[in-house]
Formats: structure tokens, C-alpha cells, sequence
């Protein structure tokens, strides 16, 4: 019957040491965590490696979950973590705040071929060509479902700032637009 | 406009996009409602956020298509090994979560009765939820999800009901393999891998032609 208990109540059982409590979680949320890193190492076989090293941390440090936010919250903090501490080994540069905002887009040349796409294919092209920070905002949003609070507690920045982060991503998104021919009408 | 002014603005241009995804609480809630009612120019934002949505999910999908990975490996890291759980709990724990989509009210419903068969004849719930529902599951003999074939990602709408989703999906022949992933996503193989692209594309058409029920539908490929 575990596959009828919470996630709560499995990460409790991973810290009393139980690896098939481990192994339920893993198999629960393994898509999720994967997809997520993917996103922001753009490497699926980095990805791969960092999702198991997601569930080694869970396992190792599942005796200070609080259930003060949702188990998918402090799965993808986890995640989040591993995922920018890889782009920084990566990148051979120290990460900060500053450092994200600076990095330019991902658009490289394409946006002739984006031109081309249609209305939905071309926004999800630009939804890809955003920065890092940029897009890990908009994946938590829109894709995760996560409130400010919980993208707050994700990405261990301030609730005022998730929401301008997601913002200027917006905007950003508009100016990508813009560039391959599609005036939105905002801001 | 005035300075007062703006700075609302913003600030409900800044909740617009947790205000579509349901994330804000009542009370936020409401207080954007009655901003959108008095400014329609803001409440057309509705739209391009909704897009941006669909395109999110969209760009998202690749992922939730892929099969799951062994956890050999963090057994390994962990030096524990794997409990190897019998296929038919992963079975189990599949239709349960297929079930499992906390805003579809109708999909919680189906997910607690089979929950309670599966407490109380864990044995034969296979050949239960799959005779009820053999339209829409690709079940191979019970053994868990298959993956192959031509599949596109799909999501369903949240008051979407089961029986509504299986009558559509079985009168167009096609199956759910796998899901739901992050973002309530559902893998359906919708034909051979050898598919024609003509017949490929009607059946996607068929698919998004049904918006009420399925929110959006992405190729996997």
C-alpha cells in the first residue's frame, strides 16, 4: 500500500532510512525534477545524472524537511540548486544575481527561421531562447503551477522579485517577438 | 495617468500570470477580478498569457514523453539496493496517478473509488479499472504503461470527467500510455510509428478540435 502515501509521509519514512520509500518518491516525481533541470542545463544526459543526485540529497537530508511548503517545492529548491551549481562548474564563473541578469539570451541566430514558424511554435521559440533565470521563472509558473511563494522558496530569492523577474521575462518575451516580426500589443 | 494609478497597474500586471494558473488565494483573486472588469484593457493580457502558457507546457512536453529511468543508480549512490517493486504496484501506482489531478474534481472522484478497489481487492484491480476504462489504457495485459508508436502529449482540461475524455479518446482509437508528468501532462499514442504524416496531422486536429476537453496537444517529435 505505498503507493497510497503521501509525499509527506515517504520523505518521514526516508528519513527513518527506508529506501523504498526513496524509490517511490524517485519513481513519483523523477519526470518532473528531469524536465526541470533539463531546461536549465539544456544536457539530458547532465540532467540525468543530476536528477539522481536530486533523490541522493533527499535521502540525505530528509530528516530536515520541515512540510512547510510542498514536497514538489522543496524538490525542485533541491533541484534548482544542483541544477545552477552545474552551470556554474560549467561556466567557470561565479553566479549571482548580477552575473544571471547579464547573460544574454539564447537566440542566437534564428530568427529568421522563426519567421517562418507559426504563431504558437514561434512564442515557444522565444520561450527557449530567453535567458537562464528568465526561463526558470517561466517554467515555475506556467508549467510547475507554483505560487509566489513557493517559486520564492525555489529559487531562494524574495517574493517581490519573483514577481518582477517574471515580469521583465514577459517583457523580454515581447522584444523576442517583436525582433521575429510579431508586435503583441504589450507592454 | 496618475503615479498611484501605475503602480496598480503594475502590480496587477505582475499577478496576472499566478492569477491564470490559480494561484493566488480568494481574496487576490477577487481584487483582480474587479481591477479586469474596470480596465479591459489590462484584462486583454488574459490572452497572451494564456498563450504563453500553452507554449510553455508546449516547450515542457518533450520531457514528459520520456520513459522512466531506472533507480539503479541512486540505489547505488545510496548504497542500498533497489526493491525492485512487482510491475503490477508500478501498474497500481500509474492509474492512481493518472487520477490523481487535484483540480479536476470529477478525475478526484474516479481517482477515490479506485482507491478504495484497490484497498480492498488490490489483487484484481487491474482487471476492474481496465475493463471499466480498456478504451483509453494501453495496458499490455496489466504489466504498465507501453510506450512506441506515433505519441503526442496532451492536457486535459481541470473539470474535464473521465467518462467525457474516454469517449473522445476511444472514438478516435487512440490510447493513453503514460502521465500524468509535471504540469498534468498524459501521453497518448495515437498510432504505428509508421503513420502517415496526412493521417498523423487529422488525428492531432481531432484532438485540439475538442478544446473544451483537451487543453492543448503537442507532437512528441
Amino acid at each position: 500500500m505505498d503507493r497510497l502515501i503521501a509525499d509527506d509521509q515517504l520523505i518521514a519514512r526516508v528519513a527513518a532510512a527506508d529506501p523504498v520509500a526513496l524509490e517511490t518518491l524517485y519513481m513519483r516525481h523523477q519526470n518532473r525534477v528531469f524536465g526541470f533541470i533539463a531546461r536549465i542545463v539544456r544536457d539530458e544526459a547532465v540532467a540525468e545524472e543530476l536528477t539522481n543526485e536530486v533523490f541522493v540529497d533527499v535521502w540525505k537530508h530528509a530528516g530536515g524537511y520541515e512540510a512547510r511548503s510542498r514536497a514538489t517545492t522543496w524538490l525542485l529548491s533541491i533541484a534548482h540548486n544542483r541544477a545552477i551549481s552545474a552551470l556554474r562548474k560549467r561556466r567557470e564563473e561565479p553566479w549571482d544575481d548580477d552575473t544571471a541578469a547579464s547573460l544574454p539570451d539564447e537566440a542566437d541566430d534564428s530568427e529568421v527561421a522563426l519567421q517562418k514558424a507559426d504563431k504558437g511554435r514561434l512564442l515557444r521559440q522565444c520561450i527557449d531562447a530567453l535567458s537562464t533565470e528568465y526561463r526558470e521563472i517561466v517554467d515555475l509558473v506556467y508549467f510547475h503551477e507554483l505560487s509566489v511563494a513557493e517559486a520564492s522558496t525555489v529559487l531562494g530569492i524574495p517574493e517581490g522579485t519573483v514577481k518582477t523577474r517574471l515580469f521583465n521575462a514577459r517583457k523580454r518575451l515581447s522584444v523576442l517577438l517583436k525582433d521575429a516580426g510579431v508586435d503583441r500589443g504589450w507592454p | 495617468m496618475s503615479e498611484d494609478t501605475k503602480t496598480k497597474r503594475d502590480e496587477v500586471e505582475m499577478m496576472l500570470p499566478f492569477y491564470v494558473t490559480g494561484q493566488l488565494d480568494h481574496a487576490e483573486a477577487n481584487e483582480i477580478d474587479d481591477y479586469l472588469k474596470r480596465h479591459p484593457d489590462v484584462a486583454r493580457q488574459l490572452d497572451l498569457i494564456r498563450a504563453e502558457r500553452e507554449s510553455t507546457a508546449s516547450a515542457n512536453a518533450i520531457y514528459a514523453s520520456r520513459p522512466a529511468r531506472s533507480f539503479g543508480r541512486v540505489a547505488a549512490m545510496i548504497g542500498k539496493p533497489s526493491a525492485q517493486p512487482a510491475r503490477s504496484a508500478d501498474w497500481l501506482d500509474w492509474i492512481k496517478r493518472l487520477f490523481a489531478l487535484p483540480s479536476s474534481p470529477a478525475l478526484s472522484f474516479v481517482g477515490a473509488a479506485a482507491a478504495i478497489v484497490i484497498l480492498l481487492q488490490a489483487a484484481t484491480i487491474g482487471t476492474l479499472v481496465v475493463a471499466q476504462y480498456s478504451g483509453i489504457f494501453n495496458t499490455a495485459g496489466g504489466n504498465g504503461p507501453v510506450d512506441g508508436g506515433t505519441t503526442v502529449v496532451v492536457r486535459f482540461a481541470d473539470d474535464a470527467s473521465a467518462t467525457a475524455i474516454a469517449d473522445v479518446l476511444s472514438g478516435l482509437g487512440v490510447k493513453i500510455i503514460d502521465g500524468p508528468s509535471g504540469g498534468k501532462l498524459f501521453t497518448v499514442r495515437i498510432g504505428p510509428k509508421n503513420m502517415s504524416e496526412a493521417e498523423r496531422e487529422q488525428l492531432i486536429a481531432a484532438l485540439r478540435a475538442r478544446r473544451e476537453l483537451i487543453v492543448f496537444v503537442t507532437p512528441t517529435s
